[in-house]
């Protein structure tokens, strides 16, 4: 079913903005052309598109994607251009072209996004499984809010795509684990055209494969039994359509564990061919069915549930949304992502009320002085977790503890955080003290200028808020920021002797001072 | 026509008891002289196009040796012979029909004048004209014994005639340019191969004859299409006309010795129509076409219509130089290519020998000053003919101009000539617009037009599709794409007929205008996946075929079905053209047994057998053949009350569910439902022209009871439609438009 079209609401101020996402999957090329309505935030979609591509069966069999694969895709990514001409949508900052693990797995992938931005330019995002998290776990969250009852207690979303599955695993919708793993219904459908020998066998052997990853995430979960399992991607929504005769509307569907196991048994037993022809599916899509449906259907038998609910929720309205909040994250994905960085701190030993004071501060200075850093929101949420984690290295060693920081931030999995995020999290952690950035420093002068610039503020602003907690005893919990002249001025109401900050702050602003051109005080208005 | 224990009329005898409905039109003092003459010329279209395109189909079955039979249990051979013996009677039908309306003519004045009643001077004007216009264009063929078959081309009219041979006189006739002698010695015949294999050539002796000495020539002048068929002759009243078949018998002496004509006489080639493009990888589906056209002028003769006056010594020529089977081979009193009687049936001067004129009716306030805005106000409906489809050409108008439309996305099968649709098309591509159409190259008989538009919308800029490979895109759309204020808003036109401007005054059809939101969400889906910018996509409201639309059918009949298995009312009423698909024959006959009340109004062929009892006694299907061609796919099922009414461009055929791209639309406003309801309801008050299908195939008036009123539903529809042109021209009336003092003034 359709959003509806939004209410108006009086004379609304701006017309809608329209956006666009391109998902470069194993097996499609989609793109979901949207309205964002600016007065409302509603998100209107306006038309779908989908092409049958082989990117992951090329990925997946040879480790590159051939060229004639890629001359399709640019083939297919032309097409979308033109379309999104005819909607106007010209500015890059209206579209997102992410590619998943079809392309990431290749090893030409880069040639790849080179060409297609070559002939179409498309700038494809890297968009690792991190990201894939956050962005899935985006998509389930209109139907926690909705049908709350299946989020009260464990549960899991299972989302099987043509090269990985992702699982996530949730505790009264709070994220407990997540994990991508390399089974996806085209890798099953590879290894089931390779095997030579009786289709029963080669049915066996794609079972075992699925029976390893559940074992796998047996062992991550310590045995979780979740009491529901949520299932998300393409196949099992053909299957809910399927058996419900209607598409999957904007609530979980249930369907039964038995009806769907006839239809698995049934699919399994006919060719792609045979399925392309009987349910008007493209042929890629056929022959992904049987192996995700049934991959489905196994971890349902295993979680020993009686139905599935079905999402009709995919990577491309969560981006969407993502977009309708100018690429910033809600505060329901934050909530998680602080959760899963506040556990890699306990991991680590951390001082966790210092780190998230130093955080709770580090983000007041960044809302005080958006008129000097003039950042964009989005850098918030990086600061946050920097100023989180930024002690961390103290676990390895206290000499250069802030580069232990740096590299554990960098090796370790924070859930809905991608490379990209991850690595400036590390910059800016880097630098809570020590040496300012340098071009010298290696990881800093890789970035981009305006990440750079970017580091080199939150950086400043993180040591600020670190010396404000010299005595990390959180002492100063009310501040008040005023710039007068040249000067910027905090003053604090809660303690009276502030010398030990104040002593701190005065290294520590070095940077900030130089960034900004304005001189930072401390003073406490406490006689 | 029945046999015990059938469960399914034949497909093919069904069309015919159709076309003879038709031909029943032309036989009943209820339509004006002409129109009955119109309606006797319709016949014979009819049987051109059911030969070239089912016998020839058919004959190609037969010929490969398929054995299977169709729903009705009959063979392709056994189908061909039963059709041969109705259309016999069939032509002799359409004989005696023209003998009666000739003579009944004949006291309003128009006359056919015979060669021996013209006098002297009409006799010398009529040379006159013979040689200026006639002449030229008749291009003689001398055949030899035998012919290569593709070069005599098929649905045209000639006369063949009989020579003496004498090699000396036929020196001397006067032949004119163009005459040329053909010979199939180095191209047997296909029949003669097929029949007498190792025959060592194609030159044969003829009906006895020695081939190298033969007693007759045979010479075939082909009269030319440009031709008039009924040349006039002058009159002080009424109007007096000779046929050119009589002209060209009269004048042979200009071709030939008069001494060496034995005998002339017409005849008539109907070749296979169903060569279709064997739709292979090939990228240039245009070229393709044109090619497939070419080769239809040359394929299997199914059909040979001579004159009875011909001897044997020709009919067995002609069978064998035509390679045609002799039981294929209608001997035919009177004129042959009855269809140029539509030229009759037009003439001027007899107002009342015609019907009366039903002008399609102007919907004043459908648009008002906005298209769009009218429509985002509420869904709009037209019934043609009956109202004006000029609403429909000022949709794609007004598209065309507004600035604020995008694009527009059109499906177009069979376009009229001189279509102001496709002119807007063009234009909208000439500013700026993005302008796709969908052109059914493959729209048979009509493929030459429908190349002819798509290279013109191509030159003007238009994004042209030919078609969804293998199957026919026979649905009718035109989605407007508009950037307003709001966002995105869509505009779909959604028919049941073609976007033809002339045929869209003589068939009866559906327009619904809508910015439904799901269903132009659906329409964009279902353009991008027909032209192969998108894989199909769950469609929600509409149903398409081959995706859903049979399914999408099924569960409607279905739920019909389970309220009647629990005891609740159940209906079905539909008005199609044909009903021939044997899973949904099955689906109504399983409704009528669980106590559905089925209503069929089906125009044209109709496999279902209504009214036996423990299979279809509560199935009432008739059939309406009037002045107007029903042509409208309407479907209406109770739904417990919730009514749910769709109108399409698909018949219940399997050709349609499964082999063409079809649409069937949801009418969702309140008032088009009920008024599609109430335009369901009159046909079946019809008591006029209305028949009704008997369980053996026949059908039969619909009873009318003592002093109960005529009802017409065409007639009927009309009415309507001038009441509902009457109080829209009336509301507008009640908006006064006041006199302003103008700025001058003051």
């Amino acid at each position: 079913m359709l959003d509806p079209m939004p209410k108006k609401t009086g004379e609304s101020v701006l017309p809608p903005r329209m956006v666009a996402v391109i998902d470069i999957g194993a097996s499609s090329l989609r793109m979901q052309v949207a309205e964002i309505h600016s007065d409302t935030g509603a998100i209107r979609k306006i038309e779908s598109f989908s092409q049958a591509v082989s990117i992951g069966q090329d990925s997946f069999d040879d480790g590159k994607i051939n060229r004639a694969t890629i001359e399709d895709c640019v083939h297919v990514l032309s097409i979308y251009r033109q379309r999104l001409d005819e909607y106007r949508i010209f500015d890059p900052e209206q579209i997102r072209v992410v590619a998943t693990s079809g392309v990431r797995e290749a090893s030409n992938r880069m040639v790849f996004i080179d060409r297609v931005y070559i002939a179409t330019g498309f700038e494809i995002e890297p968009f690792d499984e991190a990201e894939l998290h956050r962005v899935t776990y985006l998509g389930i969250l209109p139907f926690v809010e909705k049908q709350s009852k299946y989020f009260s207690s464990t549960s899991l979303v299972l989302e099987v795509g043509g090269g990985t599955s992702e699982l996530l695993l949730l505790e009264q919708a709070d994220v407990m684990f997540s994990n991508t793993y390399r089974l996806g219904s085209l890798r099953l459908r590879h290894v089931m055209d390779q095997f030579n020998g009786p289709a029963d066998k080669a049915l066996e052997l794609i079972k075992s494969h699925i029976e390893q990853t559940i074992v796998d995430f047996q062992f991550s979960t310590k045995h979780a039994k979740p009491r529901h399992l949520i299932a998300m991607g393409s196949d099992v929504r053909f299957a809910a359509s399927e058996l419900n005769q209607a598409p999957v509307g904007e609530e979980l569907v249930e369907i039964k564990i038995n009806a769907l196991e006839k239809l698995v048994n049934k699919i399994l037993q006919q060719s792609p061919d045979q399925l392309a022809a009987k349910y008007h599916v493209s042929l890629p899509d056929a022959k992904t069915l049987g192996p995700g449906l049934l991959t489905q259907l196994m971890f349902a038998k295993h979680l020993q549930v009686k139905k599935l609910l079905v999402a009709n929720s995919n990577l491309r309205d969560a981006m969407i949304q993502e977009m309708a909040q100018e690429r910033s994250w809600t505060d329901s994905i934050q909530n998680q992502i602080v959760r899963s960085a506040v556990q890699l701190g306990r991991k680590f030993k951390f001082n966790e009320e210092h780190a998230t004071h130093v955080g709770r501060t580090a983000c007041w200075i960044f809302d005080e002085i958006q008129f000097l850093h003039r950042l964009p929101v989005r850098y918030r949420r990086i600061l946050e977790l920097a100023s989180l984690l930024h002690e961390i290295g103290n676990f390895i060693s206290d000499k250069s503890k802030h580069k232990h920081s740096m590299y554990l931030i960098r090796n370790s999995d924070i859930f809905g955080i991608g490379s990209q995020y991850q690595n400036l999290i590390a910059m800016v952690a880097r630098y809570y003290r020590g040496a300012p950035p340098s071009m010298r420093h290696d990881g800093y002068a890789q970035l981009e200028r305006h990440d750079r610039v970017a580091v080199a503020k939150l950086a400043s602003m993180l040591r600020v808020a670190k010396a404000i907690d010299a005595g990390h005893h959180q002492r100063i919990n009310k501040l008040n920021c005023e710039l007068r002249g040249n000067r910027l001025e905090l003053t604090t109401t809660d303690v009276a002797d502030l010398t030990l900050e104040q002593v701190e702050l005065r290294n520590a602003a070095e940077l900030f001072e130089e960034l900004f051109g304005t001189e930072l005080s401390l003073e406490t208005t406490v006689n | 026509m029945k046999k015990p224990k059938q469960t399914y009329f034949n497909r093919e005898l069904s069309w015919l008891e159709f076309n003879q409905r038709v031909l029943d039109q032309a036989d009943t003092d209820r339509h004006p002289l002409l129109e009955r003459v119109k309606f006797l010329a319709i016949t014979a279209s009819n049987l051109d196009e059911f030969f070239m395109v089912r016998v020839g189909g058919l004959k190609l079955v037969a010929n490969a040796s398929i054995e299977t039979p169709d729903i009705s249990g009959m063979t392709a051979e056994q189908q061909l012979t039963s059709i041969r013996e109705r259309v016999s009677q069939m032509y002799l039908a359409q004989s005696q029909c023209l003998t009666k309306l000739s003579e009944e003519l004949e006291t309003h004045g128009i006359l056919r004048v015979n060669p021996q009643d013209l006098t002297e001077s009409e006799r010398q004007t009529l040379l006159e004209r013979f040689k200026s216009e006639t002449v030229s264009a008749v291009a003689p063929i001398a055949v030899d014994n035998a012919i290569q078959l593709s070069l005599l081309r098929g649905a045209r009219l000639m006369v063949c005639v009989r020579l003496k041979w004498s090699e000396e006189k036929m020196l001397r006739a006067k032949m004119p340019p163009g005459f040329e002698t053909l010979s199939a010695e180095a191209a047997p015949t296909k029949r003669s191969n097929k029949k007498s294999k190792g025959a060592s050539s194609g030159k044969k002796a003829v009906a006895g004859q020695d081939s190298s000495t033969p007693e007759f020539r045979y010479v075939l002048l082909a009269l030319g299409q440009s031709q008039s068929r009924f040349w006039t002759l002058p009159v002080e009243q009424g109007y007096r006309y000779i046929l050119i078949e009589d002209v060209v018998k009269m004048f042979l002496s200009e071709f030939f010795d008069p001494s060496t004509v034995v005998e002339a006489n017409t005849l008539r080639i109907t070749r296979n129509g169903d060569v279709e493009l064997v739709e292979d990888k090939r990228s240039d589906l245009l070229l393709g076409m044109e090619q497939m056209l070419e080769a239809r002028q040359s394929s299997d003769c199914v059909r040979l219509e001579l004159e009875r006056t011909a001897s044997r010594t020709m009919r067995k020529f002609l069978e064998k130089t035509i390679d045609v089977d002799p039981a294929d081979v209608y001997l035919v009193d009177g004129p042959l290519e009855l269809a140029d009687y539509f030229a009759l049936a037009g003439i001027n001067g007899f107002p009342k020998l015609n019907d009366e004129p039903w002008p399609p009716q102007e919907a004043p306030d459908l648009f008002g000053k906005d298209v769009f805005k009218a429509i985002s106000k509420s869904d709009r409906m037209l019934y043609h003919p009956y109202q004006s489809y000029d609403p429909v050409v000022e949709f794609v108008k007004a598209a065309a101009k507004d600035p604020e439309v995008i694009a527009i996305k059109q499906t177009l099968y069979r376009a009229s000539k001189d279509s102001e649709i496709i002119k807007s098309l063009m234009t909208a591509a000439d500013e700026g617009k993005n302008v796709t159409a969908i052109v059914e190259l493959k729209a048979r008989f009509d493929e030459a037009r429908n190349i002819y538009w798509a290279k013109q919308l191509e030159q003007a800029g238009v994004d042209v599709i030919y078609g969804v490979r293998g199957l026919k895109t026979h649905a009718k759309m035109c989605l407007v794409v508009r950037r307003e204020r709001t966002g995105i808003k869509r505009y779909i036109h959604l028919a049941t007929g073609n976007y033809n401007e002339s045929t869209a005054r003589l068939y009866s059809d559906v327009s619904l205008f809508t910015c439904d939101e799901q269903i132009g969400s659906d329409a964009v889906h279902f353009f991008n996946a027909i032209t192969g910018l998108s894989v199909p996509q769950t469609l929600v409201k509409l149903s398409a075929a081959p995706i859903n639309l049979r399914e999408t059918l099924m569960e409607s009949i279905r739920i019909e079905i389970d309220a009647a298995n629990s005891g609740d009312q159940a209906e079905i009423t539909a008005k199609i053209n044909s009903l021939a698909d044997k899973g949904i024959i099955d689906a109504l006959y399983e409704a009528s047994k669980a106590g559905v009340k089925v209503r069929l109004n089906v125009r044209g062929i109709c496999c279902l057998i209504p009214g036996v009892k423990g299979l279809s006694e509560n199935i009432k299907v008739i059939s309406v053949v009037d002045r107007m061609l029903e042509h409208a796919r309407i479907f209406h099922f109770r739904h417990g009350g919730d009514e749910k009414l769709f109108i399409s461009s698909a018949d219940w055929m399997g050709r349609n569910l499964d082999r063409r791209v079809e649409l069937m639309t949801p009418v969702l406003d309140q008032d088009c439902k009920l008024r599609l309801m109430r335009i369901l309801d009159y046909y079946f008050q019809d008591n006029v022209a209305s028949t009704e299908l008997r369980p053996d195939g026949s059908y039969a008036a619909v009873a009318r009871k003592k002093k109960k009123e005529l009802i017409r539903a065409q007639s009927h529809l009309h009415r309507e439609a001038v009441q509902i042109f009457e109080a829209m021209s009336n509301r507008r009336a009640t908006v006064f438009e006041t006199y302003k003092a103008s700025t001058d003034a003051k």
